[in-house]
C-alpha cells in the first residue's frame, strides 16, 4: 500500500532522510519511531505528497508521491502534530469545509460527513468552537478531517502528543476500528507505550535513516522469548535446561532463568512437562512479552555501537 | 443558503463562516450612515462634494488600507495555523482556492468598501462631469482586486520562503502595500486630475482615463492569472514558466501601444523604446524576485541534477521566477541594444539618449555590458550569501552590500574616477565602464562555483 523507495530529503542545512525504503502492507499499522530531528515528520510529509524530495519516490496505493501528487492526496488523509484547526469555526463548520474541499463534486457529501462524525466520535461537540476545544477533542476533530474523503491511507504526526492516559487509550481504540474499516495507518509518536497497543510493525528512525523495520504482531517468530521463575535456583538446574533440544541462549539471573525457545522442536507445554520431569521447582512459566520501549533502546544502541 | 456557497466554493463559504458575523454587518452601515449623517449636517450646501470626497476616502480606508492586512491573511493566518497543508491537498481546484481567496478573505472590506462605493457613484450624479467619476469608480474596483491580488501573491511568496517554525505577522506585509497603493494612485492620479492629456494606447484610446481604465485591467488581468498559477503550484500541479514568459512578452506589446501611432515616433524608435522598457521592467523584477523567492540550495541541486539528467522540463518547472526573467532581460537588453543603432538617428530615440547622457549607439552597447555585468554581480553575491552556512539573514546582508556598493563606495571613491567598478558610469570611458563589471562579474561567478563545488562535496560525504 505504502512503498518507499531510496528516498533522499535535504534541508539546506543538512540531509533529513538518506536513502529510505521500505514497504507497509494494506490494513497494517506502522509505529515511526525516533528522537526528535530524527526525520519522521519530514519522512511522513514526503509519503504525504507535501514535500518533494530530492532523489527517490514513494507509491501510495500505486500512486506517485513525486510525478502524481494530487492524486496520492485523493486517497491519503494526513495529520500534523498540529491538527491545524480553524479556531473559529465550529466543528460541524469545519467538517463540511473539509469534505467539499476534499470530497469530489458527485460524492455524497453527507454521508461522508456522518461517517467521520461516527468514526471519531466528536458528536457531543459538533457545534462548539475549535478554539474551545481540549487537546483530545482537537485531535479527534483533526482525524475526523483526515478521514473525511475516508482515505485508503492515513498518516498521522505525533497525535497522542500532551494527551491524557484516557485520551491515548481512545485513540488506541480509533486507530484499530479505523484499521479495521480498511485504512493501512503510518503513526508517529514518541510515546512508545501507547504504540504497543495497536501497532502491528514497527519502524525505527535514526539520523534519517530506517535503522529497523520489524512486525510486532501476527508473525511466525522463530524464537519466543521465556522466562521461568524457580522456587529456588541451583546451577544444575541451569545446565539441564541448557541440554533440552529446542533451548537456545539460556540466561541465569537470580531466581530466574531467560531462554530462547524454538518451537518448532519444542512446544511451550512439553517444556513445562520436561522441566517437571527434570524436577526442576518450577514457580513461574510465561512468555516474556516484547517491550517496545526495551526493543527500542536495544535497536537505537545496537545501531549507535554500530556506528561507532 | 451556506449549501450553496459550499457547493460553488468551499473556500469562499469558509472565509464567509469567517469573516461575517450579524453584529460585522449591522455595524458597518451603521458607522456608515453616522458619518454621512454628520458630513451632511455640517456642510451646508456643500454636503454633495465633501460625502463623494469622503466616499472616496472611506472606500481607499476600507478596501484598499485595510484591505492590505485582510488579503495577506488570507494566507499568512493558514501558514500560522497550521491549516495550509489542508488547503495544498484540497481538490476544488486553483481557480476555485484562488477566487474564494481574492473575494472571500476581503469580503467585510468589500462589504463596507462596496458601502462607500455606492455612495460615490451616488453623489457622482450631482458632480460636474458624472461620467468622470463613474469612470474613476470603476478604476477604484479594478484597483481593489489588484491590490488584494498582489497582496495574496507576495504572501505566498513569503510562507515559500519561511522555515516553517516561526510566525509570520501580516504587519510585514503592510510596507510594500502602501507602496503598491502609493503607485496605483500616482498612476491613476493623472488621470483623476487631468494632468495627462496627450497619450495614446494603439491610437485606439486617447483619453486619459479610458488608458488607466486599460492599464489597470491589464495589470489586474496578470494579477489574477498569477494568482492562479501559483495557487496551482501551491496544489502541487507541476507547470512550465511559459505563463511567465508570456506575461513579459504582452507587457512588451502593452508597452508598445503607448508609441505605436503617436505623432513623431517611426515604428523602430516604438519597438526600441518599448524592448528598453521591458528591459528595465526585467531588471526590476529580477531584483525584486531574487529578494522574495526562496534560494534554497537544495533547489538548486534539483535544478543541477535535472539539468545533468536531460530532464530539461523538471527544470522549468522547479526553476524559479527570477532566473526565468533573466534570460529574457538579457534578450530585451540585446535586442533594445541592436533596434538601437537604428532607432539613434530617429529625432525621438536620439534625443531622449542624449537627454540620458548616451551619446552614439556604441557608448549603448558598452552601459548594456556594464549592467549585465552588475546584475551577475548582484545575483552571484545573493546567492553566495544564501549558500553560506550563516543564511538566515542573507537577504538583509544583501541590501546592506547594495548600499555599500550603489551608495558608500562610489561617495568615497569620487574623486579617483573608479565610479565605474561600482555603478553604470555613462561619464567613464566606455571600455572602462564595460570591463570593470564583466570582472567583477567573473570574480563573484569564480566564488559561487567553488563555494557550490564544496556544497555538492559535502552533500555527496
Amino acid at each position: 500500500m505504502i512503498s518507499v523507495a531510496n528516498l533522499t530529503y535535504e534541508y539546506p542545512d543538512k540531509r533529513a532522510l538518506e536513502d529510505v525504503s521500505f514497504e507497509v502492507k494494506e490494513g497494517a499499522i506502522a509505529a515511526m519511531v525516533g528522537p526528535n530531528g530524527a526525520g519522521k515528520t519530514t519522512l511522513l510529509r514526503a509519503i504525504a505528497a507535501l514535500s518533494k524530495p530530492l532523489a527517490g519516490d514513494v507509491l501510495v496505493n500505486g500512486y506517485s508521491a513525486v510525478s502524481q501528487p494530487r492524486e496520492v492526496h485523493l486517497h491519503l488523509g494526513y495529520l500534523s502534530d498540529f491538527f491545524g484547526l480553524y479556531d473559529s469555526l465550529t466543528v460541524r463548520q469545519s467538517l463540511q469545509f473539509i469534505a467539499y474541499s476534499r470530497l469530489e463534486s458527485n460524492a455524497n457529501f453527507d454521508s461522508a460527513i456522518a461517517t467521520a462524525i461516527e468514526r471519531s466520535g466528536v458528536q457531543s461537540f459538533l457545534d462548539k468552537k475549535n478554539g474551545t476545544l481540549s487537546r483530545g477533542m482537537r485531535q479527534r476533530v483533526g482525524i475526523a478531517q483526515a478521514i473525511i474523503h475516508q482515505p485508503k491511507v492515513l498518516l498521522l504526526d505525533e497525535p497522542a502528543a500532551g494527551l491524557d492516559p484516557e485520551a491515548r487509550h481512545e485513540l488506541s481504540k480509533l486507530l484499530l476500528l479505523l484499521r479495521d474499516s480498511g485504512m493501512t495507518i503510518i503513526v508517529s509518536s514518541h510515546i512508545l507505550a501507547e504504540l504497543e497497543e495497536y501497532s502491528s510493525e514497527m519502524l525505527m528512525i535514526q539520523d534519517g535513516k530506517v535503522i529497523e523495520h520489524r512486525k510486532l504482531k501476527g508473525v511466525v517468530v522463530l524464537f519466543k522469548n521465556m522466562t521461568i521463575s524457580l522456587e529456588i535456583m541451583d546451577e544444575r538446574f541451569t545446565a539441564a535446561v541448557q541440554q533440552l533440544e529446542g533451548v537456545k541462549e539460556v540466561v541465569p539471573n537470580g531466581r530466574q532463568i531467560t531462554l530462547k525457545l524454538d518451537e518448532q522442536i519444542l512446544s511451550k507445554r512439553k517444556l513445562l512437562q520436561k522441566l517437571l520431569e527434570l524436577q526442576i521447582p518450577v514457580e513461574e512459566f510465561g512468555e516474556q512479552k516484547v517491550n517496545l520501549q526495551e526493543e527500542y533502546i536495544r535497536t537505537l544502541t545496537q545501531y549507535k555501537q554500530s556506528k561507532s | 443558503m451556506m449549501q450553496s456557497f459550499l457547493k460553488w466554493n468551499a473556500e469562499f463559504a469558509k472565509n464567509l463562516w469567517l469573516e461575517l458575523s450579524v453584529q460585522r454587518l449591522i455595524a458597518m452601515p451603521a458607522i456608515i450612515i453616522v458619518v454621512a449623517l454628520l458630513i451632511m449636517m455640517n456642510t451646508g450646501e456643500e454636503a454633495n462634494q465633501v460625502l463623494h470626497y469622503s466616499s472616496l476616502a472611506g472606500f481607499v480606508f476600507v478596501g484598499m488600507i485595510w484591505g492590505i492586512k485582510s488579503s495577506a491573511d488570507a494566507i499568512l493566518d493558514e501558514y500560522n495555523e497550521k491549516t495550509w497543508d489542508w488547503q495544498r491537498m484540497s481538490v476544488i481546484g486553483a481557480w476555485k482556492l484562488g477566487i474564494g481567496k481574492l473575494f472571500g478573505s476581503t469580503i467585510y472590506n468589500w462589504y463596507g468598501a462596496l458601502l462607500f462605493w455606492a455612495i460615490y457613484v451616488l453623489t457622482s450624479l450631482t458632480m460636474d462631469d458624472p461620467a468622470k467619476e463613474l469612470k474613476i469608480s470603476a478604476l477604484l474596483i479594478i484597483g481593489m482586486i489588484s491590490l488584494h491580488g498582489l497582496m495574496i501573491l507576495i504572501s505566498l511568496l513569503m510562507i515559500r520562503k519561511a522555515d516553517g517554525k516561526s510566525k509570520i505577522k501580516s504587519t510585514r506585509i503592510i510596507i510594500p502595500g502602501f507602496i503598491i497603493v502609493i503607485y496605483l494612485s500616482n498612476v491613476f492620479r493623472g488621470s483623476f486630475f487631468g494632468e495627462i492629456s496627450d497619450f495614446s494606447w494603439y491610437g485606439l484610446v486617447y483619453d486619459p482615463l479610458w488608458i488607466s481604465i486599460v492599464s489597470s485591467v491589464f495589470l489586474c488581468f496578470w494579477v489574477v492569472a498569477g494568482l492562479y498559477r501559483s495557487m496551482r503550484a501551491e496544489l502541487q500541479f507541476s507547470d512550465t514558466p511559459g505563463w511567465w514568459v508570456t506575461f513579459l512578452l504582452t507587457s512588451f506589446l502593452f508597452q508598445y501601444g503607448y508609441f505605436a501611432g503617436a505623432k513623431d515616433i517611426t515604428v523602430i524608435s516604438g519597438i526600441t523604446m518599448s524592448l528598453m522598457v521591458l528591459f528595465a521592467q526585467c531588471l526590476a523584477l529580477v531584483y525584486f524576485l531574487s529578494f522574495s523567492e526562496s534560494k534554497d540550495v537544495v533547489n538548486f541541486r534539483l535544478l543541477f541534477n535535472s539539468i545533468k539528467a536531460g530532464r530539461y522540463k523538471v527544470f522549468l518547472q522547479n526553476a524559479p521566477l527570477w532566473l526565468i526573467t533573466l534570460p529574457v532581460a538579457f534578450i530585451a537588453g540585446i535586442l533594445s541594444d541592436i533596434f538601437l543603432k537604428i532607432a539613434y538617428q530617429d529625432s525621438f530615440t536620439g534625443e531622449i539618449m542624449r537627454d540620458f547622457g548616451i551619446h552614439g549607439s556604441g557608448r549603448a552597447t558598452m552601459l548594456l555590458i556594464a549592467i549585465f555585468g552588475f546584475v551577475v554581480r548582484d545575483i552571484g553575491i545573493l546567492l553566495l550569501l544564501n549558500f553560506s552556512s550563516r543564511s538566515k539573514r542573507a537577504d538583509s546582508a544583501m541590501v546592506v552590500y547594495l548600499l555599500f556598493l550603489y551608495v558608500l563606495m562610489p561617495l568615497l571613491l569620487k574623486d579617483l574616477g573608479v565610479g565605474a567598478a561600482f555603478y553604470p558610469d555613462i561619464s567613464a570611458n566606455p571600455i572602462v565602464m564595460a570591463v570593470l563589471p564583466v570582472i567583477e562579474a567573473a570574480i563573484v561567478v569564480f566564488f559561487l562555483f567553488r563555494k557550490w563545488g564544496r556544497l555538492e562535496a559535502q552533500s555527496a560525504g
